[in-house]
This record gives C-alpha cells, sequence and structure tokens, in this order.
C-alpha cells in the first residue's frame, strides 16, 4: 500500500543524493507520450521532471493542465518535441507518426517506447517498463503488484454474477456511431467488469448498422460521456435509429463513462473495472477497492 | 494587368544570367529561412555554425542536420518536381490546366503507395518499403497517365473537357480505393494513410531524401532534351513532326519522365496540388514560353515555392503544423479560379 | 524528286486519294486543285509522310519516303498546315524560329538566326516579330506559319533541293497578301525548291503555278500546265463553273448556266 506521503518521501531522499546520481537516476526533462504512461509517470512521483505531454494525457489533471503540450500522440511533430529541450522522451508504441520517432532516435535523444496491448494483466507490466526508464524500480514494483491484486479483487468479486451482453460505442461522427470489436480497450474491460462484448466478428471499431445492433440484441449500451452530450442526452440515444430496436434501448440501460478513466488501460484500471462493473450489475454489491495514490487526483 | 505585362517584358529581356541568378537567389534564400526558422529557436549564425561542422551545442547540430537540412531538401525535390512535371503535362496535352494533380496522376500515386502501407509488411522484406514506395506510386501514376490520355485524346488533339472529367472520375476512384484501405487498416495505417491525402513533408528523413532524389534529378537531367520537343509540340502533334521529332516516343519518355516525379513526390510528401498548376504560369508569365527556360525556372520556382509554404506551414499554427497541401490549396485555388475567369471563352469552346 | 505511283490513300475504310501518280520536280511550283471532299488535303498529307499508303508507293530521291528519318525528312521538306493554332503562345520571332529545329545541330546559330531573319522578311512579317502570337489576326498567323516553314528550308546548302508544301496557304489572307504569297511561292520556285500548294482559286492557281494536277473524287483527271488543265471543259464537269481565259487570266463567271 503506497501513499501519497511515501512517495513524497522517496522523492525526496532522492532528492537528497547528490546531484551526480540523482542525474543518473532521474531524467532530467521528461516529455511524455501517452496518458496511462503520463498517469504512471505521476504516481511515481517524477511529476517535477513533466516538462511537457501528448494531448491523451488528461489526468491527474492538476498536475499535467499546465504543462505544454507536444500534440496528438499519433501526430507528433520531432522540432516541436525538442523546443521543451527535453533529455528523455517516454512513448507509448502507438506514438507517431514513425518518420517522427525516427527523427528524433536520429537526433540522438534518449527515448523509450513502451509496448501498449489490450491485456489488463499487462498493466503491471507496463507500469514495471515505465519504473525502470526512469530508475524507479522499487516504487514501480510496488506500485505493479498492488495493481495486479486490486485486478485480482475485481474479478473475484463479479467472478458469479451473470454476464449481461455489452455493446459499447467509442464515438459519433454525425449519424455513424463506431462500435467496438475485439482487440480493443473497450472489450478488455468489458471482460474485466464480469460481461461479454455483444459484437463478435470483427476487430477494433467499425461503423455500426441497425441490423448489426439487432443482430448484437445487447443488454446494455455503453457511451462515453461526451458522446451522449453531443448526441442529446439518454433518452435521445434510445431513440437513435441504430440502436432503438435493441434490447438495451428498450429497457433504458445505457450507461456512460468517462472515456480516458474506462478506457485508459493505466494505473487506474482496476479502479475503473470496479466503477464499470458496479454500474453493468446495478443489484450486485461489490467491494469497493481501496484509494490509491494514483486514484486520488 | 498591363502593369504586370510590362514588369514581364522587363524581366524576359533581362540577360539568361541575370535571370539565373535572380532564381538561384531567391531559393537560396528561402533554403536559409527554412533552416533558420522552427519551433526550435536557432539564430543564423547557429545555421552556419552547424553547417560548416563547427556548432557549439550538439544539439543544435543535431536540429539542423537530421531534421531541418532532410525536411528543406524534400521539400525542394518535391517542389521541383511537381513543378517540372506540371509544366511537362502542360507541354504534353496543350492545355493550361494540365497538372498531375487535377488529372488524377497524384492520387493515382497515392493509391498505390496507401496499398503499400496496409500490405507492404506482408508483401515485402522489412526494409524495403521506403525504397519500394517510390516505385509504386511511379507505377501508379504511369497507369493513370496512359488512361488519362486515352481517353482525353481525340484525332491528336487533347479536349480540355475530357481531360478534366478523366481526372475527376481518376480522383473519385482513387479516393474511393483509398477509403477502402482505411477501413481494412488497423490503426496506425489509417493515420499514416489519410496524411497522404493532405500531404507534408513532416516525416523527412535522409533515407526518404536519398529514395526521392534520383526520381527528380532523373527528369530534371533530361530537361533540355524534352525541351526542344515540347516547342515543337506546342504547334501540334502533325507540326512536331513535321519538323523531325519522334512525337510518340517524346510523348511516352515525358510521361515515364514526369510520372517517375509525381510518383516520387507524392511517395514521401502525400499529395500536395496546385504546384505543378501556379509554378509554370508564373514562369511563363515573367521568363516566356520556350521550354528550354520553362522547364528549369519551374523546377526552381517549384522548390523555392514548397520550401516557403513548409516555413508557413510550421509557424503559422506553431508548435503544431498545418499540412502543406492546405497551404498550396490556397494559393493554388484562387490562382486556378482567377485563371478559368481570364480565359472561361477560350474554356468554353 | 518526288514521285507518286498510283498510290491510294484510305482514312478508316474509306480510300480518299485512288491511283494517283505524280512527279513533284524541284523548281517549279505544283497546285492541286479540286472540289471539296476531292482527296486534296489527303494526297499533300501522304506527300508529307503523315499517312501510308494503302496502295502505290511515293518515293523521295528514289527512296521510300517511309524509310527516311523524320529528322532527314525535316531537313528536306517544310509543311504549312491549314490550321493554325498553337497551346501556348510565343513571340512571333520565336515562332519563326522553331522552323530551324531539324537544323539545330546542323547550323550554327548565325546561320539559322539568318535564315530565320530571311523567312520573316520573305513572308513580311517583320513589323509583327515581338507580339504575341495569340493577339494575331487569323491572316497574320497564317503568315507566321508561312515563315516558319520557308525557315524551314534549307536554302544556303547548294545543290539541295528542298521541298515546300502548302496546305490552302492562302485561306484567310486578304487580296495583297494572297498574291504576295504565291509570288514568294514563285521566288523559291525560281531559287531551286519544289512548291507544292493546295489552292482554292483557279484564278491564282492559273496565274501562278508551273503545273496543275485536279482532283475528282479521289482521283487525278488532269495534269499538266494550267491552261491544259484548267479548261472551260474541266471547269464545268469537276466544278461545276463556266469560266474561260482572258489576257491571260482565268476568270471565272458564275455556276453553269441551267
Amino acid at each position: 500500500m503506497l501513499r501519497r506521503r511515501d512517495l513524497l518521501a522517496a522523492a525526496l531522499g532522492l532528492a537528497a543524493l547528490p546531484p551526480g546520481l540523482r542525474a543518473a537516476l532521474l531524467p532530467d526533462r521528461l516529455v511524455v507520450a501517452g496518458g496511462a504512461l503520463t498517469e504512471i509517470v505521476v504516481a511515481l512521483g517524477c511529476a517535477p521532471r513533466l516538462v511537457g505531454v501528448d494531448t491523451t494525457s488528461l489526468y491527474p489533471a492538476k498536475v499535467v493542465g499546465s504543462l505544454p503540450r507536444i500534440g496528438y500522440i499519433r501526430t507528433l511533430s520531432a522540432e516541436g518535441i525538442l523546443s521543451l529541450n527535453p533529455s528523455f522522451l517516454l512513448a507509448s508504441d502507438q506514438a507517431g507518426p514513425p518518420a517522427v520517432i525516427d527523427q528524433l532516435r536520429a537526433v540522438k535523444l534518449p527515448l523509450a517506447l513502451v509496448e501498449e496491448t489490450f491485456a489488463a494483466d499487462y498493466v503491471p507490466a507496463k507500469v514495471m517498463k515505465v519504473a525502470e526508464a526512469l530508475g524507479q524500480e522499487t516504487a514501480g514494483k510496488a506500485m505493479a503488484e498492488t495493481i495486479a491484486a486490486d485486478l485480482a479483487s475485481v474479478r473475484a468479486a463479479v467472478a458469479g454474477l451473470a454476464k449481461p451482453s455489452v455493446l459499447f460505442v467509442l464515438s459519433n461522427t454525425g449519424d455513424r456511431l463506431m462500435a467496438g470489436g475485439q482487440a480493443t480497450a473497450a472489450e478488455t474491460m468489458i471482460g474485466l467488469s464480469g460481461a461479454r462484448n455483444a459484437i463478435q466478428g470483427y476487430t477494433s471499431y467499425k461503423p455500426l448498422s441497425a441490423e448489426a445492433a439487432l443482430a448484437a440484441n445487447p443488454d446494455i449500451l455503453v457511451f462515453p460521456d461526451h458522446v451522449v452530450t453531443a448526441l442529446g442526452g439518454r433518452a435521445a440515444i434510445a431513440n437513435l435509429p441504430q440502436v432503438s430496436a435493441t434490447r438495451a434501448a428498450a429497457s433504458g440501460r445505457i450507461v456512460s463513462m468517462d472515456s480516458l478513466y474506462l478506457l485508459g488501460l493505466g494505473p487506474r484500471i482496476a479502479h475503473a473495472a470496479h466503477d464499470f462493473a458496479t454500474a453493468l450489475h446495478p443489484g450486485a454489491r461489490l467491494p469497493a477497492l481501496p484509494a490509491r495514490a494514483w486514484t486520488v487526483a | 494587368m498591363s502593369d504586370l505585362a510590362i514588369g514581364a517584358g522587363r524581366l524576359t529581356s533581362l540577360p539568361r544570367g541575370a535571370r539565373t541568378g535572380l532564381a538561384i537567389l531567391l531559393l537560396l534564400a528561402a533554403m536559409a529561412a527554412s533552416l533558420a526558422i522552427g519551433a526550435v529557436p536557432l539564430s543564423l549564425r547557429d545555421v552556419l555554425q552547424a553547417l560548416m561542422g563547427q556548432a557549439e551545442d550538439a544539439r543544435q547540430a543535431a536540429v539542423i542536420w537530421q531534421l531541418r537540412l532532410p525536411r528543406t531538401l524534400m521539400a525542394g525535390l518535391v517542389g521541383a518536381g511537381l513543378a517540372l512535371a506540371g509544366a511537362m503535362t502542360q507541354g504534353l496535352f496543350r492545355n493550361p490546366i494540365a497538372d498531375p494533380s487535377l488529372i488524377g496522376v497524384s492520387a493515382g500515386a497515392a493509391v498505390v503507395t496507401a496499398a503499400l502501407i496496409v500490405f507492404g509488411a506482408i508483401l515485402l522484406p522489412p526494409g524495403w518499403l521506403p525504397y519500394a514506395m517510390p516505385l509504386g506510386a511511379f507505377a501508379g501514376s504511369l497507369a493513370v497517365i496512359a488512361i488519362v490520355s486515352r481517353i482525353a485524346m481525340v484525332e491528336a488533339r487533347t479536349s480540355v473537357a475530357l481531360l478534366l472529367l478523366a481526372g475527376i472520375a481518376i480522383n473519385a476512384l482513387a479516393m474511393a480505393g483509398t477509403g477502402l484501405l482505411v477501413y481494412l487498416s488497423d490503426d496506425r495505417q489509417m493515420r499514416d494513410i489519410t496524411f497522404w491525402t493532405l500531404g507534408s513533408v513532416g516525416g523527412a528523413t535522409w533515407v526518404k531524401v536519398w529514395a526521392l532524389a534520383p526520381c527528380i534529378i532523373l527528369p530534371l537531367i533530361c530537361a533540355p532534351w524534352f525541351a526542344r520537343a515540347l516547342d515543337a509540340l506546342n504547334l501540334g502533334e502533325r507540326e512536331a513532326a513535321h519538323l523531325g521529332f519522334r512525337v510518340e516516343r517524346v510523348k511516352r519518355l515525358a510521361c515515364f519522365a514526369f510520372a517517375l516525379a509525381v510518383g516520387g513526390a507524392v511517395s514521401v510528401s502525400g499529395i500536395i496540388g496546385f504546384v505543378g498548376l501556379v509554378v509554370p504560369h508564373l514562369v511563363r508569365l515573367t521568363f516566356g514560353a520556350r521550354h528550354c527556360v520553362l522547364l528549369p525556372f519551374s523546377a526552381i520556382g517549384g522548390a523555392t515555392l514548397l520550401i516557403l509554404a513548409d516555413v508557413v506551414a510550421r509557424t503559422i499554427v506553431a508548435p503544431a503544423e498545418l499540412p502543406i497541401g492546405l497551404i498550396t490549396a490556397f494559393i493554388g485555388g484562387p490562382f486556378f479560379l482567377a485563371l478559368l475567369l481570364r480565359r472561361r471563352r477560350e474554356f468554353a469552346a | 524528286m518526288m514521285r507518286l505511283t498510283a498510290i491510294a490513300v484510305e482514312r478508316g475504310r474509306r480510300r480518299i486519294v485512288d491511283g494517283v501518280s505524280l512527279d513533284v520536280a524541284p523548281g517549279r511550283l505544283l497546285a492541286i486543285v479540286g472540289p471539296n471532299g476531292a482527296g486534296k488535303t489527303t494526297l499533300l498529307a501522304a506527300m508529307a509522310g503523315d499517312l501510308r499508303p494503302a496502295g502505290g508507293t511515293v518515293m523521295l530521291d528514289d527512296r521510300d519516303l517511309h524509310r527516311w528519318s523524320p529528322l532527314d525528312l525535316a531537313r528536306r521538306r517544310a509543311v504549312m498546315p491549314q490550321a493554325a493554332r498553337m497551346g501556348f503562345s510565343l513571340p512571333v520571332r520565336d515562332v519563326v524560329a522553331l522552323g530551324r529545329s531539324p537544323f539545330e545541330r546542323s547550323h550554327t546559330r548565325c546561320e539559322n538566326a539568318a535564315a530565320v531573319a530571311r523567312a520573316i522578311h520573305a513572308a513580311d512579317v517583320g513589323h509583327l516579330v515581338n507580339r504575341s502570337y495569340e493577339t494575331l489576326s487569323g491572316g497574320e498567323q497564317q503568315r507566321v506559319q508561312l515563315a516558319r516553314a520557308v525557315a524551314q528550308l534549307d536554302l544556303e546548302r547548294a545543290g539541295a533541293k528542298p521541298m515546300l508544301l502548302l496546305d490552302e496557304p492562302t485561306a484567310n489572307l486578304d487580296l495583297a497578301h494572297q498574291h504576295a504569297v504565291l509570288l514568294l511561292a514563285r521566288n523559291l520556285a525560281k531559287q531551286g525548291v519544289a512548291v507544292v500548294a493546295i489552292l482554292h482559286d483557279l484564278g491564282l492557281a492559273f496565274t501562278y503555278a508551273d503545273q496543275v494536277v485536279a482532283l475528282q473524287g479521289g482521283r487525278a483527271v488532269a495534269q499538266g500546265a494550267p491552261p491544259e488543265v484548267l479548261t472551260p471543259t474541266l471547269l464545268r464537269d469537276v466544278f461545276q463553273v463556266d469560266g474561260l481565259v482572258v489576257s491571260g487570266h482565268l476568270v471565272v463567271q458564275g455556276p453553269l448556266a441551267a
């Protein structure tokens, strides 16, 4: 159980080390591309070293809100990053375009690319990788173990429950709804929360047709908060042509959550799964997870 | 307009050396601006020191050598290639609105490049892709040129209407093809593909510059040979034959040359429109329509234009970058409209 | 110099020219006359080497015309087209200079410039040299094309016998220039050029040509000196007009009296 003051103490302790040793352990000016990675960096106590983040890094708002942005994770600019005079770039392997990564390597900027997968159980490993890159192995190990334990708790809590079928809509472009299939963060979270993905048969997010929705006939529809607002509220969603014929729309079971929180696959994954499961299983009493340093904004 | 004509007259009558000197000076100035301007603040002195290998700061030198220099060279090569291709296309089709992007050549190149992005990893050994892309784009360009020529050439004359309509058809087809590829691609490939429709030189690396260089330099070297033939073609295909030119051979080789230039350019920087339309016109206006002057000055002018457009693209919304195709469209679109308005009667025939 | 032997020329499936035999000699102006659709332009195209005859042969200097390389041919014969459109406008001087394209490697710049100047003078377009081609009237453009064709003639080399083919050179010209062009054609013939011109105006053909060939329906119905060919009988049969010779000039009086 790692409390905030422990992290602070660790940071202070490190700060007390001779500068040479400290520099060797902590990159001085850190740029991060990837929302989950930023959360991990902050949780490991390296926030003071951050000089820039990408636009998918939104949490914790108080820490990252005032930082310069280097652009969207997939359309970074090499010189934009370099203008912050960074000493290290920590990036998700989704960062791009690939040419920019090549350019940064050519400029000899020290960088570490962290693999991202859709497996929930990979998250503790991701934490460890970031920790190793930043020289925070001890803190990282503790954090990883805690997250793994939290994940196990959530799994145990939903183990015996009936699995509703869930259809997850990622976004809307005008009238089109993009629904999540296999190999998506949405499916991971659905599985983790004791439910099953109503969509079977394609990977990634694809446009949803009324027929496909009917064939899937989910018990529950899930939309990100901002999409609910964009579409005009839960009532309006129930009347959308694509989904109005489904069981979920008929019974009004429409769930919404903050999309970064739910899909981030970051340190808050267990807590997000818990909150999601609570929404999906309204009758069940799921034991609460203790607050962690990284879940307190 | 009369002032412009007078000014043009003056420029046309400048001695050859002075004209070339002026054009090259502008190009060098543009390159200097491109090397000196960017998100990382560097002075002109820093740039010069880095170029001469005497940089005080290794990172500054790296920014110049690994980021700005390849980017400037790529913008210059792409601009030169597109403008040269535009001048040659206009000469071949004897039509002032012929431009690689309008007649669908760029789109054809882009579709093949997109297909290579999606399927290239499966079909090719790794490391081949940067060199396979220009070649594939070249093939796509050639295919489009063959189709468009077939449609638009009626009894040794090009029909303007058919040319444009063929271009619309090809562009629509290419968009559909690209759309399909986007649908089949994964997230990362999709980003790469949609980038092609807007164009950017932001991904410039030395590998890409080396892969692109022969595609542009080869047609440039052959330009003097094409110049004489294109001047004769100006009179008509039959008249050019009467003057001793092997017209079919010239047409074929010229198509190869500009397909190579456009294919190379599109494969590294996406679709950048209007350069092939605007630059040859401006050069004709200021330096005359003879191809021995038009071709090289179009290349120089295209390089200068694109380098400057790139500087604008990365400073106007710094630290983000606008796609360069937007800048050229903002310049080229109104230019195209003005051209149509001025020559309405002629085109209505 | 050029000999056509029973040539037949087809466009698509139709036989436009059939069984025409003709000799083109240097130093003479040959006029090709005939009603619309008689095959005059097609015949000229066959002589220029644009069209391959479906039957018969065209020999230039005892060699089949189609064995000649385009460049060698260009150094030997020049063609003035009927239409005068250009893709992009050039100053008149540069248009005429295009006529020297075949000689860029074989002659010096001075020689080529001199030939251009001579051609400009001969076609009387000296006052137009700096004008942009597209700003000229139809007749002026035609004279510039004539100058270009004349520039393409290799007149300097002794013993060279160039050929000049003119497709309706008087079409858009005013009267004075019509005569001036034909005078120029005669002068060139005197210098040894073999000139062939398609003429619509029978009076001009009668006055200026050394030889006339009359075409009808793709066949040569008469060949020879103008008085032998352009007889009242031929005028009636081929052209459906009445005409006679007055004071050494042909006068066409009007359509056939009913």
